[in-house]
């Protein structure tokens, strides 16, 4: 279909629109012209990919200065996903518009996944694959292989094909993964570089939230995109905490010595590259002495080096001068990483500032602060000169040079812990140096100061105050949508006792009581029996639910279950997970049902849909908190408290109910679905954990599912699904489906606004539902 | 490098063996490995045998040693440990800073210069030639040396004030916040109480009490709230005065300020009456002693006048006249 917002032709490639999604594209357009970032919550299978990219290209495309989409998304499943929406897209508005607009539109993943190479596709792991293409493609080895005489240098074909063709040697359209990796099949180009190569021209460009936020990645990918960009981070709940692992390193005793041996193999190859010819060092020397930063010069292909994020003012000044020659350079290295050898030795727990750890190594070492934060930039600088080949290697030392770059250049928002122990009860010691990143907002900062218009959507960002705080922004457009349903297609329900009225909970007094773990289990086995098809079940943690499982074994529970569905269970390895769920599915498939037992952090709870038969209930264990007595939590939530005045608690009570409406959300894929959401602790009642789950679930929670006991939740269940499970007429048009017409009909007359609450950033504190 | 450091542990591995006595860490599992200043490491039970008497040569390299001069191994590699004797002393004569400096570049050839001559004398090239060169540098740049010196010195006692003072800051932050939450605590649960009470006192009905009390405990709910939403103003201590300029070129101070003209407001001077030297004052005669409410800056003058003003305020302006709208009541 095609309407108008405004002044905006906007297609739409399905005869219907959820009146959300129009809602959601009213804001969108409205954050777009202001240029200013949004925040946009809409539940989880209402179309928001399809309503995101139809409005943005026809933005985009109306627009003469057609402003870049980049669409940040999780994980390769979901970009592929994003992608082939964008091409179904493309080719309605094709067929709409009569003609085929000139539009480039594509994904840029991991070289892993988009390799061609012969032998080097063949490897499992990212960092081989990285390496070993590196390894034929930078430009030294490639100018060595030139030389005559040199046959033994092997290269990869397909990045010499792409290279001697020049320019972009890829037509318009949308390229899915597969799409690119088809194209460079045929054509023998590589698809990794020939997508890197085709993020500066292309119109729409879907990549991983990594390729934005974290800094080395991004200086290399995302630089060169133009300020007025559209940004956008879909499922972006967890974004703070992105940005902080993108910031963050541990250091153990085993990268300690690799990079002491790296560092040796470094000053052999400088001795060794001295006696050939020391040409290329002075070179070198030359350049750091002039302090010209070869940023533009040799960047492109080969920095391959960490870069984290520095000031402007470090990036313009020259190397100083102590480590200005390679010798130096080296010794000062390995004088660093003895030192933090030394401190790894500490047997006791040390927490202590990125300050005090400055002023301590310059006063037992004699290291200036200026020279280490020009680490990183003088090792790839270094590498670059020697032509090394195996980066391999050296991972480990670039791992200690951004390490010193960081510590040296951020004073506020960091925290060093030493923990010398992996658990309280361990007595060999495995000392672990975690640097933390406390400050979610220091790798957004880069990205909301460069674009303009930063979207960030996802189906559960409530309390929609806590982001701008903590990643420090001022959105333009700020709103939560929820639902409209012809008939409720899913029914929170909380439960707070079993049925012998002892109330449930995970609070860590009594969650090994044995009767809240029989409770537990009874309801398990009477949603069992009730409940048709999948289950799947989550637990706060692994450890809660390994010891609740061999108590249910104990107490004969489990046997009680097996009598209705089979069980599975979610374990930490990826291999193993995926086995139980395609079993899992199997089990819905073929009727005979089946439970999933997994956890709330896990791989289970963010990336797979549960819709129709795969789930027909979400029971939510207790309240996932985050182990709490974690050092580097405790930091953060310090931090929080004294920066944003966020309390430990609510952020707690945040992370915790954004982790459970994620999990709950995982139920419910689009209108035609239906299922339970059971949330079975007793502090779900509270008001302010409550507050704390996105309005569209709220919306349904009424008193009377509020305080549940076991039998009163299944009879209201009973009574649920027996209403669901009734053919749907489907005739949802003018209320939950809009056609033409309605819209229209909405646009004349605004004033009704069933669905939408949209409150501008300034009453931001009003999000409580009325 | 006697000082304990508490970061700073001792070096010791199961490899250890003293090369005197040829005790090994598998014997004597509390051998202590001691460095002397030839780098030749010993056990402290060697160095008790050979050194008890004073200063002896060493076993291995003939250098004279005492016993005072051991010292305990930080570093997994010597050489480090050696390396940093020697920047030691160097840091000692080459502190000059960026400002002694007339451009970026030639501070940074002498950084260079520095580290060449700490490379010389840690690897042994031209050792004699270095330390003339080092000597040299110490003459004619003496005074510059010390005052740094004393510059450094101080720098470190203040960045060291900073933390201690940053960590007290936090430690008091930390109890300010605790408390407020046991107060909180402790109010809710009075609260509480009070509805109980109140049920079980009065005859109204049960609904009615709690719907009231629903209203006061939101009220009161929302008051800490609001009262965090400020941040507190004592923030990290320190910060307001560096960054005190920028308070200044607050863009919307510029804009209140041009816009505010203090003569164009409503307001008038008070006049109309005349202030006389004594009143009949009975509040103010009772002040004891005159001279103690004087020393704050006190005249029984200031609260005649402002008592006159607050009397004569508004009494001799005229009523607005009809052509200005009245304000909307």
């Amino acid at each position: 279909m095609r309407f108008n917002i405004d002044e905006l032709p906007v297609l739409f490639p399905y005869q219907y629109i959820y009146p959300e999604q129009y809602a959601y594209m009213v804001d969108l357009k409205k954050s777009l012209d202001a240029r200013g970032p949004c925040m946009l919550e809409m539940p989880s299978g209402t179309g928001k990919t399809i309503s995101l990219l139809s409005l943005i290209i026809s933005y985009q495309l109306h627009y003469p200065e057609r402003r870049k989409l980049v669409y940040c998304s999780r994980t390769v499943p979901e970009i592929d996903k994003a992608l082939a929406e964008l091409k179904r897209l493309m080719v309605f508005r094709a067929q709409e518009l009569g003609e085929t607009e000139e539009f480039l539109g594509l994904g840029l993943t991991s070289r892993r996944n988009l390799c061609l190479h012969p032998v080097v596709s063949k490897e499992k792991k990212g960092r081989v694959v990285d390496a070993k293409c590196r390894n034929m493609t930078a430009s030294w080895v490639r100018h060595q292989a030139q030389k005559p005489g040199q046959t033994d240098i092997e290269l990869c074909n397909f990045y010499e094909r792409l290279e001697s063709a020049g320019g972009l040697p890829l037509p318009a359209g949308v390229y899915t993964l597969d799409d690119l990796r088809d194209y460079g099949r045929q054509h023998e180009y590589c698809p990794y570089y020939l997508a890197r190569r085709a993020i500066r021209l292309a119109n729409v460009v879907i990549y991983s939230y990594h390729y934005m936020l974290d800094p080395k990645v991004a200086d290399l990918v995302s630089k060169e995109l133009s300020r007025d960009a559209i940004v956008v981070f879909d499922e972006a709940h967890n974004i703070d905490n992105v940005c902080i692992e993108a910031l963050s390193l541990d250091i153990t005793r085993p990268v300690l010595e690799a990079s002491t041996r790296s560092a040796n193999l470094l000053s052999d190859k400088v001795r060794q590259i001295k006696e050939q010819d020391s040409e290329a060092l002075r070179d070198e020397y030359q350049r750091l002495v002039d302090g010209l930063r070869e940023a533009g010069l040799a960047r492109d292909e080969n920095a391959v080096m960490a870069n984290p994020v520095l000031p402007d003012d470090i990036l313009h000044e020259a190397v100083p001068g102590n480590i200005r020659r390679a010798e130096h350079f080296i010794a000062f290295l390995k004088r660093f990483i003895e030192y933090l050898k030394t401190r790894l030795r500490v047997m006791h727990v040390v927490a202590e500032t990125p300050a005090s750890f400055m002023q301590h190594l310059k006063d037992i070492t004699y290291i200036d602060s200026k020279p280490l934060r020009f680490c990183a930039e003088r090792l790839s600088s270094l590498i670059r000169t020697l032509e090394l080949n195996d980066l391999d290697e050296l991972t480990a030392l670039q791992r200690i040079a951004s390490f010193a770059t960081l510590v040296s250049t951020y004073d506020k928002g960091f925290r060093l812990i030493l923990e010398p122990f992996e658990s309280d009860a361990a007595t060999v010691p495995n000392p672990v140096l975690h640097f933390t990143c406390l400050d979610a907002s220091l790798a957004m900062q880069p990205v909301f100061q460069r674009f303009g218009s930063v979207v960030i959507t996802s189906g559960t960002l409530s309390p929609l105050n806590m982001y701008p705080k903590m990643l420090r922004f001022q959105p333009v457009v700020q709103s939560s949508f929820t639902m409209t349903l012809t008939r409720n297609c899913f029914l929170p329900l909380v439960v707070t006792k079993g049925s012998d009225q002892v109330a449930v909970s995970s609070k860590f007094e009594v969650r090994n009581d044995r009767a809240v773990v029989r409770n537990f289990g009874n309801m398990l086995i009477e949603f069992a029996k009730t409940v048709p098809d999948g289950i799947v079940a989550f637990f706060p943690s692994y450890l809660y639910m390994e010891a609740i499982v061999s108590m249910w074994n104990e107490m004969g529970l489990i046997k009680e279950v097996w009598k209705h569905k089979l069980l599975f269970v979610e374990t930490p390895d990826a291999a193993e997970t995926s086995l139980a769920l395609e079993n899992y599915r199997i089990a819905c498939n073929n009727g005979r049902g089946a439970i999933l037992l997994s956890v709330a952090r896990g791989k289970v709870s963010e990336g797979i849909d549960f819709d129709h038969n795969y789930g027909r209930a979400v029971l939510m264990f207790g309240i996932p908190y985050q182990y709490t007595e974690s050092r580097i939590l405790k930091a953060r939530l310090e931090f929080l408290r004294e920066n944003y005045q966020i309390r430990e608690n609510d952020f707690l009570t945040f992370d915790a109910m954004r982790h459970a409406a994620q999990c709950v959300g995982r139920v419910l894929r689009g209108k035609s679905d239906y299922g339970l959401m059971v949330f079975i602790d007793k502090r779900y009642a509270r008001r302010d954990k409550r507050d704390k789950l996105p309005k569209w679930i709220v919306q349904y929670m009424t008193d009377a599912t509020l305080n549940l006991s076991t039998d009163m939740s299944i009879s209201i269940s009973r009574k649920f699904l027996r209403s669901m499970a009734q053919p749907f007429d489907g005739n949802q048009i003018h209320t939950s489906l809009w056609s033409l017409e309605d819209i229209i009909q909405h646009q004349r007359a605004p004033t009704q606004q069933p669905t939408v609450e949209a409150s501008l950033p300034i009453s931001i504190s009003s999000q409580s539902v009325s | 490098m006697a000082t304990v450091d508490r970061f700073l542990p001792a070096y010791s591995s199961s490899e250890d063996a003293c090369p005197i006595c040829k005790s090994s860490r598998y014997l004597n599992p509390n051998m202590k490995l001691l460095v002397p200043p030839c780098f030749h490491k010993m056990c402290e039970a060697c160095i008790d045998r050979i050194f008890s008497l004073g200063p002896a040569p060493c076993p291995v390299c003939q250098q004279i040693l005492r016993k005072t001069n051991f010292w305990t191994q930080k570093f997994e590699d010597l050489q480090v440990e050696r390396e940093l004797q020697i920047r030691k002393r160097i840091a000692k004569f080459f502190n000059k800073r960026t400002e002694d400096f007339k451009s970026l570049r030639l501070y940074n050839d002498y950084l260079e210069e520095v580290e060449e001559l700490t490379f010389n004398l840690i690897n042994g090239v031209d050792v004699q030639e270095t330390e003339e060169r080092i000597q040299r540098f110490a003459q004619e740049n003496r005074d510059l040396i010390a005052s740094n010196a004393a510059r450094q010195q101080r720098e470190e006692r203040m960045l060291n004030h900073r933390l201690k003072q940053e960590r007290s800051d936090k430690e008091h932050q930390r109890q300010l916040y605790l408390q407020q939450l046991e107060e909180e605590e402790v109010v809710k649960r009075t609260q509480k109480n009070a509805i109980i009470n109140q049920l079980a006192s009065s005859n109204q009905s049960a609904s009615e009490i709690v719907a009231r009390n629903a209203i006061t405990l939101k009220k009161s709910s929302m008051a800490p709230s609001a009262a965090r939403a400020t941040p507190s103003s004592s923030g990290p201590t320190g910060d307001w005065m560096y960054n005190g300029a920028h308070l200044d070129d607050d863009e919307d101070m510029d804009i209140d300020s041009e816009e505010f003209d203090p003569l164009s407001s409503l307001y008038c001077d008070v006049g109309g009456f005349e202030l006389k030297p004594e009143y009949y004052d009975p509040m103010a005669s009772a002040i004891q002693n005159p001279q103690m409410a004087t020393a704050g800056g006190y005249l029984t003058r200031f609260s005649h006048q402002r008592s006159l003003e607050a009397a004569f305020t508004g009494l001799l302006i005229p009523p607005l006249s009809d052509s200005i709208p009245s304000p909307p009541s």
